[in-house]
Protein backbone atom coordinates (compact mmCIF):
# COMPACT_ATOMS: atom_id res chain seq x y z
CA UNK A 1 0.00 0.00 0.00
CA UNK A 2 2.67 2.47 1.05
CA UNK A 3 4.86 1.31 -1.83
CA UNK A 4 2.10 2.37 -4.25
CA UNK A 5 2.32 5.83 -2.68
CA UNK A 6 6.10 6.01 -3.09
CA UNK A 7 6.06 4.80 -6.69
CA UNK A 8 3.12 7.06 -7.45
CA UNK A 9 4.92 10.12 -6.10
CA UNK A 10 7.97 9.36 -8.27
CA UNK A 11 5.88 8.93 -11.44
CA UNK A 12 3.85 11.95 -10.35
CA UNK A 13 7.00 14.10 -10.04
CA UNK A 14 7.85 13.52 -13.70
CA UNK A 15 4.26 14.16 -14.80
CA UNK A 16 3.95 17.23 -12.55
CA UNK A 17 7.04 18.98 -13.93
CA UNK A 18 5.95 18.29 -17.48
CA UNK A 19 2.39 19.35 -16.73
CA UNK A 20 3.47 22.67 -15.18
CA UNK A 21 5.22 23.62 -18.42
CA UNK A 22 2.25 22.51 -20.49
CA UNK A 23 -0.17 24.43 -18.28
CA UNK A 24 2.00 27.54 -18.34
CA UNK A 25 2.33 27.60 -22.11
CA UNK A 26 -1.37 26.83 -22.49
CA UNK A 27 -2.43 29.70 -20.25
CA UNK A 28 -0.19 32.24 -21.98
CA UNK A 29 -0.14 31.04 -25.59
CA UNK A 30 -3.77 29.89 -25.46
CA UNK A 31 -3.34 26.60 -27.25
CA UNK A 32 -2.78 22.98 -26.25
CA UNK A 33 0.75 22.11 -27.35
CA UNK A 34 0.69 18.45 -28.32
CA UNK A 35 4.41 18.69 -28.96
CA UNK A 36 5.15 19.24 -25.27
CA UNK A 37 5.70 15.55 -24.56
CA UNK A 38 8.47 15.49 -27.16
CA UNK A 39 10.26 18.25 -25.25
CA UNK A 40 10.57 15.83 -22.33
CA UNK A 41 12.03 13.22 -24.67
CA UNK A 42 14.42 15.72 -26.25
CA UNK A 43 15.46 16.95 -22.82
CA UNK A 44 16.24 13.39 -21.77
CA UNK A 45 18.27 12.66 -24.91
CA UNK A 46 20.10 16.00 -24.89
CA UNK A 47 21.24 15.19 -21.34
CA UNK A 48 22.28 11.73 -22.58
CA UNK A 49 24.37 13.36 -25.34
CA UNK A 50 25.95 15.83 -22.91
CA UNK A 51 26.74 12.93 -20.57
CA UNK A 52 28.40 11.02 -23.39
CA UNK A 53 30.46 14.11 -24.26
CA UNK A 54 31.55 14.56 -20.63
CA UNK A 55 32.54 10.88 -20.51
CA UNK A 56 34.65 11.35 -23.65
CA UNK A 57 36.59 14.35 -22.39
CA UNK A 58 36.68 13.88 -18.59
CA UNK A 59 38.93 11.54 -16.60
CA UNK A 60 37.11 8.51 -15.18
CA UNK A 61 37.34 9.50 -11.51
CA UNK A 62 35.54 12.77 -12.23
CA UNK A 63 32.59 10.86 -13.59
CA UNK A 64 32.29 8.48 -10.64
CA UNK A 65 28.83 8.27 -9.03
CA UNK A 66 28.17 10.34 -5.94
CA UNK A 67 27.16 7.74 -3.35
CA UNK A 68 24.44 6.64 -2.78
CA UNK A 69 23.18 7.80 -6.19
CA UNK A 70 23.71 6.01 -9.50
CA UNK A 71 25.08 9.19 -11.08
CA UNK A 72 27.84 11.71 -10.57
CA UNK A 73 28.11 15.44 -11.14
CA UNK A 74 28.23 14.96 -14.95
CA UNK A 75 24.53 14.07 -14.97
CA UNK A 76 23.71 17.21 -12.98
CA UNK A 77 25.73 19.30 -15.43
CA UNK A 78 24.16 17.43 -18.35
CA UNK A 79 20.71 18.12 -16.95
CA UNK A 80 21.49 21.84 -16.67
CA UNK A 81 22.84 21.92 -20.22
CA UNK A 82 19.86 19.96 -21.46
CA UNK A 83 17.49 22.46 -19.81
CA UNK A 84 19.26 25.33 -21.62
CA UNK A 85 19.25 23.55 -24.99
CA UNK A 86 15.65 22.35 -24.67
CA UNK A 87 14.63 25.95 -23.99
CA UNK A 88 16.55 27.00 -27.10
CA UNK A 89 14.91 24.20 -29.07
CA UNK A 90 11.42 25.32 -28.10
CA UNK A 91 12.25 28.96 -28.88
CA UNK A 92 13.50 27.85 -32.30
CA UNK A 93 10.30 25.86 -32.80
CA UNK A 94 8.26 28.93 -31.89
CA UNK A 95 10.23 31.11 -34.33
CA UNK A 96 10.04 28.53 -37.10
CA UNK A 97 6.44 27.42 -36.66
CA UNK A 98 4.14 28.80 -33.98
CA UNK A 99 5.00 32.49 -34.34
CA UNK A 100 4.08 32.41 -38.02
CA UNK A 101 0.74 30.75 -37.29
CA UNK A 102 -0.25 32.70 -34.16
CA UNK A 103 -2.75 34.91 -35.98
CA UNK A 104 -4.48 31.87 -37.52
CA UNK A 105 -6.00 30.86 -34.19
CA UNK A 106 -5.72 28.07 -31.64
CA UNK A 107 -6.92 25.20 -33.86
CA UNK A 108 -4.18 25.85 -36.43
CA UNK A 109 -1.60 25.97 -33.64
CA UNK A 110 -2.84 22.70 -32.13
CA UNK A 111 -2.63 20.94 -35.52
CA UNK A 112 0.83 22.44 -36.08
CA UNK A 113 1.91 21.13 -32.68
CA UNK A 114 0.85 17.60 -33.74
CA UNK A 115 3.10 17.97 -36.78
CA UNK A 116 5.95 19.29 -34.64
CA UNK A 117 5.56 16.33 -32.27
CA UNK A 118 5.80 13.84 -35.13
CA UNK A 119 8.88 15.57 -36.54
CA UNK A 120 10.61 15.81 -33.16
CA UNK A 121 9.89 12.16 -32.29
CA UNK A 122 11.15 10.85 -35.60
CA UNK A 123 14.26 13.02 -35.43
CA UNK A 124 15.05 11.36 -32.09
CA UNK A 125 14.54 7.96 -33.66
CA UNK A 126 16.78 8.99 -36.56
CA UNK A 127 19.60 10.29 -34.35
CA UNK A 128 19.52 7.79 -31.48
CA UNK A 129 17.73 4.70 -32.84
CA UNK A 130 14.99 2.77 -31.10
CA UNK A 131 17.10 0.94 -28.51
CA UNK A 132 16.37 1.92 -24.90
CA UNK A 133 19.24 3.81 -23.26
CA UNK A 134 20.27 4.42 -19.65
CA UNK A 135 22.17 7.23 -17.97
CA UNK A 136 23.94 4.76 -15.72
CA UNK A 137 24.57 1.03 -15.54
CA UNK A 138 25.08 1.27 -11.75
CA UNK A 139 22.83 -1.00 -9.72
CA UNK A 140 20.67 0.82 -7.18
CA UNK A 141 19.78 -0.76 -3.85
CA UNK A 142 16.47 0.50 -2.49
CA UNK A 143 16.48 1.91 1.03
CA UNK A 144 13.84 0.56 3.37
CA UNK A 145 11.93 3.48 4.90
CA UNK A 146 9.34 1.31 6.66
CA UNK A 147 9.36 -2.45 7.39
CA UNK A 148 7.03 -4.80 5.50
CA UNK A 149 4.92 -5.21 8.64
CA UNK A 150 3.72 -1.60 8.29
CA UNK A 151 1.20 -1.54 5.41
CA UNK A 152 3.45 -3.68 3.21
CA UNK A 153 6.51 -1.50 3.84
CA UNK A 154 8.07 1.35 1.91
CA UNK A 155 11.27 1.18 -0.13
CA UNK A 156 12.82 3.85 -2.27
CA UNK A 157 16.04 4.15 -4.27
CA UNK A 158 18.36 7.13 -3.69
CA UNK A 159 17.75 8.24 -7.29
CA UNK A 160 14.00 8.30 -6.63
CA UNK A 161 14.61 10.36 -3.48
CA UNK A 162 16.70 12.74 -5.57
CA UNK A 163 13.82 13.04 -8.08
CA UNK A 164 11.31 13.78 -5.31
CA UNK A 165 13.61 16.30 -3.63
CA UNK A 166 14.56 18.19 -6.78
CA UNK A 167 10.92 18.26 -7.94
CA UNK A 168 9.91 19.85 -4.63
CA UNK A 169 12.72 22.42 -4.88
CA UNK A 170 11.85 23.21 -8.51
CA UNK A 171 8.15 23.65 -7.80
CA UNK A 172 8.82 25.92 -4.81
CA UNK A 173 11.34 27.97 -6.82
CA UNK A 174 8.83 28.36 -9.64
CA UNK A 175 6.11 29.34 -7.17
CA UNK A 176 8.35 32.04 -5.66
CA UNK A 177 9.29 33.25 -9.14
CA UNK A 178 5.65 33.58 -10.19
CA UNK A 179 4.61 35.21 -6.91
CA UNK A 180 7.50 37.57 -6.21
CA UNK A 181 9.29 38.55 -9.44
CA UNK A 182 8.04 41.19 -11.85
CA UNK A 183 8.26 38.78 -14.79
CA UNK A 184 6.40 36.11 -12.82
CA UNK A 185 3.62 38.52 -11.92
CA UNK A 186 3.53 39.74 -15.53
CA UNK A 187 3.09 36.11 -16.62
CA UNK A 188 0.22 35.60 -14.18
CA UNK A 189 -1.35 38.87 -15.33
CA UNK A 190 -1.01 37.94 -19.01
CA UNK A 191 -2.47 34.48 -18.46
CA UNK A 192 -5.56 36.07 -16.90
CA UNK A 193 -6.10 39.01 -19.24
CA UNK A 194 -3.73 39.47 -22.20
CA UNK A 195 -5.40 42.68 -23.39
CA UNK A 196 -5.22 44.39 -20.01
CA UNK A 197 -1.63 43.17 -19.68
CA UNK A 198 -0.74 45.00 -22.88
CA UNK A 199 -2.27 48.31 -21.83
CA UNK A 200 -0.61 47.91 -18.42
CA UNK A 201 2.76 47.97 -20.21
CA UNK A 202 3.59 44.25 -20.26
CA UNK A 203 5.48 43.22 -23.39
CA UNK A 204 3.53 40.16 -24.64
CA UNK A 205 6.51 38.76 -26.58
CA UNK A 206 8.72 38.83 -23.49
CA UNK A 207 6.12 36.98 -21.44
CA UNK A 208 5.62 34.49 -24.22
CA UNK A 209 9.35 33.80 -24.47
CA UNK A 210 9.53 33.35 -20.70
CA UNK A 211 6.67 30.83 -20.83
CA UNK A 212 8.42 28.83 -23.56
CA UNK A 213 11.75 28.92 -21.74
CA UNK A 214 10.32 27.84 -18.37
CA UNK A 215 8.15 25.18 -20.04
CA UNK A 216 11.13 23.88 -22.02
CA UNK A 217 13.45 23.78 -19.01
CA UNK A 218 10.91 21.99 -16.81
CA UNK A 219 10.26 19.52 -19.63
CA UNK A 220 14.00 18.80 -19.86
CA UNK A 221 14.27 18.17 -16.12
CA UNK A 222 11.17 15.94 -16.21
CA UNK A 223 12.63 14.05 -19.18
CA UNK A 224 15.91 13.47 -17.32
CA UNK A 225 13.93 12.24 -14.30
CA UNK A 226 12.00 9.83 -16.54
CA UNK A 227 15.29 8.59 -18.02
CA UNK A 228 16.84 8.26 -14.59
CA UNK A 229 13.99 6.33 -12.96
CA UNK A 230 12.89 4.26 -15.97
CA UNK A 231 14.82 4.44 -19.26
CA UNK A 232 15.30 6.57 -22.36
CA UNK A 233 13.35 5.67 -25.46
CA UNK A 234 12.24 7.80 -28.42
CA UNK A 235 8.56 7.23 -27.57
CA UNK A 236 9.05 8.69 -24.08
CA UNK A 237 7.24 11.90 -25.07
CA UNK A 238 4.33 10.10 -26.68
CA UNK A 239 3.95 7.80 -23.67
CA UNK A 240 3.87 10.78 -21.31
CA UNK A 241 1.66 13.04 -23.42
CA UNK A 242 -1.71 11.74 -22.24
CA UNK A 243 -0.76 11.68 -18.54
CA UNK A 244 0.51 15.28 -18.96
CA UNK A 245 -2.80 16.44 -20.41
CA UNK A 246 -4.72 14.44 -17.81
CA UNK A 247 -2.73 16.20 -15.06
CA UNK A 248 -3.29 19.67 -16.52
CA UNK A 249 -7.04 19.13 -16.97
CA UNK A 250 -7.35 17.46 -13.59
CA UNK A 251 -5.60 20.28 -11.76
CA UNK A 252 -7.32 23.06 -13.68
CA UNK A 253 -5.88 24.58 -16.84
CA UNK A 254 -3.47 27.43 -16.11
CA UNK A 255 -2.84 26.59 -12.47
CA UNK A 256 0.73 25.66 -11.48
CA UNK A 257 -0.34 24.04 -8.21
CA UNK A 258 -3.17 22.36 -10.07
CA UNK A 259 -0.66 20.83 -12.48
CA UNK A 260 1.45 19.61 -9.55
CA UNK A 261 -1.53 18.07 -7.78
CA UNK A 262 -2.92 16.69 -11.04
CA UNK A 263 0.46 15.14 -11.83
CA UNK A 264 0.67 13.51 -8.42
CA UNK A 265 -2.88 12.13 -8.68
CA UNK A 266 -2.13 10.73 -12.15
CA UNK A 267 1.10 9.21 -10.81
CA UNK A 268 -0.68 7.62 -7.85
CA UNK A 269 -3.46 6.29 -10.09
CA UNK A 270 -0.94 4.75 -12.47
CA UNK A 271 1.04 3.25 -9.61
CA UNK A 272 -2.10 1.79 -8.03
CA UNK A 273 -3.21 0.37 -11.38
CA UNK A 274 0.15 -1.36 -11.89
CA UNK A 275 -0.09 -3.01 -8.47
CA UNK A 276 -3.78 -3.84 -8.49
CA UNK A 277 -4.90 -4.59 -12.07
CA UNK A 278 -1.64 -4.76 -14.05
CA UNK A 279 0.68 -2.41 -15.93
CA UNK A 280 -1.38 -2.50 -19.13
CA UNK A 281 -4.19 -0.60 -17.37
CA UNK A 282 -2.05 2.22 -15.96
CA UNK A 283 -3.20 4.84 -18.51
CA UNK A 284 -6.82 3.72 -18.14
CA UNK A 285 -6.62 4.18 -14.36
CA UNK A 286 -5.33 7.74 -14.73
CA UNK A 287 -8.20 8.54 -17.05
CA UNK A 288 -10.76 6.94 -14.76
CA UNK A 289 -9.63 9.33 -12.02
CA UNK A 290 -9.70 12.22 -14.49
CA UNK A 291 -13.27 11.43 -15.55
CA UNK A 292 -14.39 10.99 -11.94
CA UNK A 293 -12.99 14.37 -10.88
CA UNK A 294 -14.30 16.18 -13.94
CA UNK A 295 -17.80 14.83 -13.28
CA UNK A 296 -17.67 16.41 -9.83
CA UNK A 297 -15.69 19.54 -10.78
CA UNK A 298 -15.64 20.20 -14.54
CA UNK A 299 -13.12 23.06 -14.27
CA UNK A 300 -10.54 20.83 -12.58
CA UNK A 301 -9.41 21.01 -8.97
CA UNK A 302 -7.93 24.53 -9.01
CA UNK A 303 -9.60 25.73 -12.20
CA UNK A 304 -11.94 28.69 -12.21
CA UNK A 305 -15.15 29.06 -14.15
CA UNK A 306 -14.74 31.07 -17.34
CA UNK B 1 -1.31 75.16 -27.86
CA UNK B 2 -0.47 71.55 -28.81
CA UNK B 3 -3.33 69.23 -27.98
CA UNK B 4 -2.63 66.62 -25.30
CA UNK B 5 -4.26 64.04 -27.54
CA UNK B 6 -5.64 64.36 -31.03
CA UNK B 7 -7.28 61.92 -33.37
CA UNK B 8 -7.31 62.81 -37.06
CA UNK B 9 -9.63 61.11 -39.55
CA UNK B 10 -9.20 57.82 -37.73
CA UNK B 11 -10.51 54.62 -39.25
CA UNK B 12 -10.33 51.46 -37.16
CA UNK B 13 -12.08 48.12 -36.78
CA UNK B 14 -11.62 44.50 -35.84
CA UNK B 15 -11.94 43.08 -39.38
CA UNK B 16 -10.02 44.40 -42.40
CA UNK B 17 -12.30 46.42 -44.67
CA UNK B 18 -15.00 46.75 -42.02
CA UNK B 19 -14.19 49.92 -40.08
CA UNK B 20 -16.27 50.69 -37.02
CA UNK B 21 -14.62 54.06 -36.46
CA UNK B 22 -15.02 55.91 -39.75
CA UNK B 23 -12.98 59.05 -39.96
CA UNK B 24 -13.31 60.30 -36.39
CA UNK B 25 -11.54 63.55 -35.52
CA UNK B 26 -11.18 64.81 -31.98
CA UNK B 27 -8.72 66.82 -29.95
CA UNK B 28 -8.30 67.01 -26.19
CA UNK B 29 -6.52 70.00 -24.70
CA UNK B 30 -4.15 69.66 -21.73
CA UNK B 31 -5.97 69.62 -18.38
CA UNK B 32 -9.33 68.99 -19.96
CA UNK B 33 -11.89 66.25 -19.35
CA UNK B 34 -13.54 65.24 -22.60
CA UNK B 35 -16.32 62.67 -22.73
CA UNK B 36 -17.38 60.71 -25.78
CA UNK B 37 -21.05 59.82 -25.83
CA UNK B 38 -23.27 58.31 -28.46
CA UNK B 39 -25.75 55.53 -29.18
CA UNK B 40 -24.90 51.85 -28.85
CA UNK B 41 -22.70 50.67 -31.71
CA UNK B 42 -21.46 54.17 -32.51
CA UNK B 43 -17.85 53.02 -32.12
CA UNK B 44 -17.06 54.82 -28.85
CA UNK B 45 -15.20 51.95 -27.20
CA UNK B 46 -13.56 50.98 -30.50
CA UNK B 47 -12.27 54.54 -30.85
CA UNK B 48 -10.50 54.56 -27.47
CA UNK B 49 -9.26 51.00 -27.98
CA UNK B 50 -7.79 52.04 -31.33
CA UNK B 51 -6.08 55.00 -29.65
CA UNK B 52 -4.78 52.59 -26.98
CA UNK B 53 -3.34 50.31 -29.66
CA UNK B 54 -5.75 47.44 -29.06
CA UNK B 55 -7.71 47.71 -32.32
CA UNK B 56 -5.97 47.94 -35.71
CA UNK B 57 -6.02 51.38 -37.31
CA UNK B 58 -6.53 51.37 -41.08
CA UNK B 59 -6.33 55.13 -41.73
CA UNK B 60 -5.76 58.42 -39.96
CA UNK B 61 -3.46 59.44 -37.13
CA UNK B 62 -3.29 59.58 -33.35
CA UNK B 63 -1.04 62.26 -31.84
CA UNK B 64 0.00 62.35 -28.20
CA UNK B 65 1.32 65.80 -27.38
CA UNK B 66 2.01 66.28 -31.09
CA UNK B 67 3.92 62.99 -31.41
CA UNK B 68 2.52 60.38 -33.80
CA UNK B 69 1.65 57.23 -31.84
CA UNK B 70 -0.70 55.66 -34.38
CA UNK B 71 1.02 52.31 -34.67
CA UNK B 72 3.00 52.23 -31.44
CA UNK B 73 2.35 48.83 -29.75
CA UNK B 74 -0.12 48.99 -26.87
CA UNK B 75 2.43 47.98 -24.23
CA UNK B 76 4.72 50.90 -25.13
CA UNK B 77 2.05 53.61 -24.93
CA UNK B 78 2.05 53.65 -21.16
CA UNK B 79 5.75 54.57 -21.28
CA UNK B 80 4.88 57.45 -23.65
CA UNK B 81 2.35 58.85 -21.17
CA UNK B 82 -0.96 57.38 -22.34
CA UNK B 83 -2.82 55.18 -19.85
CA UNK B 84 -6.02 53.28 -20.58
CA UNK B 85 -8.61 51.79 -18.25
CA UNK B 86 -10.81 49.26 -20.09
CA UNK B 87 -14.51 48.97 -19.33
CA UNK B 88 -14.61 45.45 -17.91
CA UNK B 89 -11.95 43.18 -16.46
CA UNK B 90 -9.79 46.21 -15.84
CA UNK B 91 -7.82 44.78 -12.92
CA UNK B 92 -5.83 41.55 -12.61
CA UNK B 93 -8.27 39.57 -10.50
CA UNK B 94 -5.69 36.88 -9.65
CA UNK B 95 -3.33 39.43 -8.08
CA UNK B 96 -3.80 41.32 -4.83
CA UNK B 97 -4.32 45.08 -4.77
CA UNK B 98 -0.68 45.67 -3.90
CA UNK B 99 0.50 43.19 -6.57
CA UNK B 100 -1.59 45.02 -9.18
CA UNK B 101 -0.04 48.34 -8.25
CA UNK B 102 3.49 47.04 -7.64
CA UNK B 103 3.45 45.32 -11.03
CA UNK B 104 2.47 48.58 -12.71
CA UNK B 105 5.31 50.35 -10.89
CA UNK B 106 7.85 47.59 -11.53
CA UNK B 107 7.21 47.72 -15.27
CA UNK B 108 8.21 51.38 -15.28
CA UNK B 109 10.82 51.80 -12.57
CA UNK B 110 13.84 49.59 -11.87
CA UNK B 111 14.62 50.41 -8.21
CA UNK B 112 12.62 49.25 -5.20
CA UNK B 113 12.86 52.66 -3.52
CA UNK B 114 11.71 54.47 -6.66
CA UNK B 115 8.72 52.13 -6.87
CA UNK B 116 7.77 52.76 -3.25
CA UNK B 117 8.02 56.51 -3.85
CA UNK B 118 5.75 56.15 -6.85
CA UNK B 119 3.24 54.03 -4.94
CA UNK B 120 3.00 56.24 -1.85
CA UNK B 121 1.01 59.13 -3.41
CA UNK B 122 -1.29 56.67 -5.18
CA UNK B 123 -2.11 54.95 -1.90
CA UNK B 124 -2.63 58.40 -0.38
CA UNK B 125 -5.12 59.26 -3.14
CA UNK B 126 -6.91 55.94 -2.72
CA UNK B 127 -6.87 55.24 1.04
CA UNK B 128 -9.43 52.41 0.72
CA UNK B 129 -6.99 50.52 -1.48
CA UNK B 130 -4.14 51.15 0.96
CA UNK B 131 -6.19 49.65 3.79
CA UNK B 132 -6.98 46.46 1.83
CA UNK B 133 -3.77 46.02 -0.09
CA UNK B 134 -3.45 42.28 0.58
CA UNK B 135 -6.95 41.57 -0.75
CA UNK B 136 -7.29 39.80 -4.11
CA UNK B 137 -8.53 42.23 -6.74
CA UNK B 138 -11.08 39.64 -7.82
CA UNK B 139 -12.82 40.04 -4.47
CA UNK B 140 -13.34 43.80 -4.80
CA UNK B 141 -16.71 45.42 -5.47
CA UNK B 142 -17.34 47.15 -8.81
CA UNK B 143 -16.54 50.60 -7.42
CA UNK B 144 -13.37 49.42 -5.68
CA UNK B 145 -12.24 47.69 -8.86
CA UNK B 146 -12.77 50.89 -10.82
CA UNK B 147 -10.71 52.80 -8.24
CA UNK B 148 -7.95 50.19 -8.44
CA UNK B 149 -8.00 50.34 -12.24
CA UNK B 150 -7.63 54.13 -12.14
CA UNK B 151 -4.93 53.87 -9.48
CA UNK B 152 -3.04 51.32 -11.60
CA UNK B 153 -3.20 53.62 -14.59
CA UNK B 154 -2.00 56.61 -12.54
CA UNK B 155 1.15 54.78 -11.40
CA UNK B 156 2.59 55.58 -14.83
CA UNK B 157 2.10 59.33 -14.24
CA UNK B 158 0.29 59.58 -17.57
CA UNK B 159 -0.18 62.79 -19.49
CA UNK B 160 -3.48 61.44 -20.77
CA UNK B 161 -5.80 59.00 -19.02
CA UNK B 162 -8.44 57.25 -21.12
CA UNK B 163 -11.33 55.37 -19.55
CA UNK B 164 -13.94 53.21 -21.21
CA UNK B 165 -17.26 53.63 -19.39
CA UNK B 166 -15.97 54.11 -15.85
CA UNK B 167 -19.53 54.29 -14.49
CA UNK B 168 -20.68 50.99 -16.04
CA UNK B 169 -22.38 48.74 -13.51
CA UNK B 170 -21.93 51.15 -10.60
CA UNK B 171 -24.59 52.52 -8.27
CA UNK B 172 -25.33 56.28 -8.57
CA UNK B 173 -23.40 56.90 -5.33
CA UNK B 174 -20.33 55.07 -6.64
CA UNK B 175 -20.60 56.84 -9.98
CA UNK B 176 -20.39 60.10 -8.06
CA UNK B 177 -17.28 58.89 -6.22
CA UNK B 178 -15.59 57.80 -9.43
CA UNK B 179 -16.38 61.12 -11.11
CA UNK B 180 -15.04 63.03 -8.11
CA UNK B 181 -11.84 61.01 -8.39
CA UNK B 182 -11.57 61.86 -12.08
CA UNK B 183 -11.91 65.56 -11.28
CA UNK B 184 -9.14 65.11 -8.70
CA UNK B 185 -6.99 63.42 -11.33
CA UNK B 186 -7.63 66.25 -13.77
CA UNK B 187 -6.81 68.83 -11.08
CA UNK B 188 -3.53 66.96 -10.63
CA UNK B 189 -2.62 67.86 -14.21
CA UNK B 190 -3.74 64.75 -16.08
CA UNK B 191 -5.83 65.14 -19.22
CA UNK B 192 -8.83 62.80 -19.23
CA UNK B 193 -10.71 61.28 -22.15
CA UNK B 194 -13.60 59.01 -21.28
CA UNK B 195 -16.26 57.09 -23.08
CA UNK B 196 -19.61 57.19 -21.32
CA UNK B 197 -22.93 55.53 -21.94
CA UNK B 198 -24.28 57.37 -18.89
CA UNK B 199 -24.84 60.75 -20.50
CA UNK B 200 -25.75 62.50 -17.27
CA UNK B 201 -22.49 61.38 -15.71
CA UNK B 202 -20.58 62.44 -18.81
CA UNK B 203 -22.13 65.89 -18.86
CA UNK B 204 -21.56 66.27 -15.13
CA UNK B 205 -17.84 65.58 -15.23
CA UNK B 206 -16.65 66.65 -18.67
CA UNK B 207 -15.53 70.08 -19.80
CA UNK B 208 -16.39 69.16 -23.37
CA UNK B 209 -18.40 66.36 -24.89
CA UNK B 210 -18.13 64.69 -28.30
CA UNK B 211 -21.16 62.92 -29.70
CA UNK B 212 -20.12 59.98 -31.84
CA UNK B 213 -22.58 58.53 -34.35
CA UNK B 214 -21.73 55.77 -36.85
CA UNK B 215 -18.02 56.03 -36.14
CA UNK B 216 -17.73 59.81 -36.59
CA UNK B 217 -18.08 62.78 -34.29
CA UNK B 218 -21.31 64.66 -34.99
CA UNK B 219 -21.13 67.31 -32.29
CA UNK B 220 -18.22 68.50 -30.17
CA UNK B 221 -19.17 71.18 -27.68
CA UNK B 222 -18.87 72.34 -24.09
CA UNK B 223 -20.90 70.25 -21.63
CA UNK B 224 -22.95 73.20 -20.48
CA UNK B 225 -23.83 74.02 -24.05
CA UNK B 226 -24.87 70.45 -24.80
CA UNK B 227 -26.99 70.26 -21.65
CA UNK B 228 -29.04 73.06 -23.09
CA UNK B 229 -29.18 71.44 -26.54
CA UNK B 230 -32.68 70.15 -27.14
CA UNK B 231 -31.54 67.53 -29.67
CA UNK B 232 -29.10 65.94 -27.22
CA UNK B 233 -31.63 66.14 -24.44
CA UNK B 234 -34.14 64.26 -26.56
CA UNK B 235 -31.71 61.79 -28.07
CA UNK B 236 -29.65 60.84 -25.04
CA UNK B 237 -31.20 62.20 -21.88
CA UNK B 238 -34.76 61.15 -22.62
CA UNK B 239 -35.95 64.70 -21.88
CA UNK B 240 -38.37 66.79 -23.84
CA UNK B 241 -36.94 69.98 -25.18
CA UNK B 242 -37.42 72.85 -22.77
CA UNK B 243 -37.50 70.74 -19.61
CA UNK B 244 -34.89 71.82 -17.04
CA UNK B 245 -31.60 69.91 -16.89
CA UNK B 246 -31.30 67.63 -13.87
CA UNK B 247 -28.62 68.65 -11.43
CA UNK B 248 -26.04 65.93 -10.71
Amino acid sequence: MLQILTDGLVIGSVVSLGAIGLSLTFSILRFANFGHGELLAWGAYLAFTALAMFAAVMPLQGAAPIAPFSFGWPLLAAMALSAVFTARLVLALDWLLFKRLRKQGAITLVIASFGAALALRNLLLFFYGGIPRYYSQELQIAISLLPRSVWGGMRITPDQLFVLGLTAVTVIALHLFLQRSTLGRAMRATSLNPQLARVAGIDPERVLRAAWIIGGMLAAVAGVFAGLTVQLRPTLGLDLLLPLFAAVILGGIGSVWGAVLGGLIVGLAESAAVSVVGAEYRAAAAFAVLIAILLVRPTGIFGEKA
Amino acid sequence: MTAALSVENLEAGYEPGLPIVRGATLSVQPGEIVAIIGPNGAGKSTLVKAVAGLVPVSAGRVLLGGEDITRVPAHRLVHRGLAFVPQTENVFANLTISENLELAAALLLPGRRARQQRLAPVYATFPDLARQRTLLAGRLSGGQRQMLAVARALIALPRVLMLDEPSAGLSPKLVGQVLDKLREVRDGGVTVLLVEQNVKAALAVADRVAVLVEGRERIVAASAELQRDARIAELYLGRHAGAPAEAH
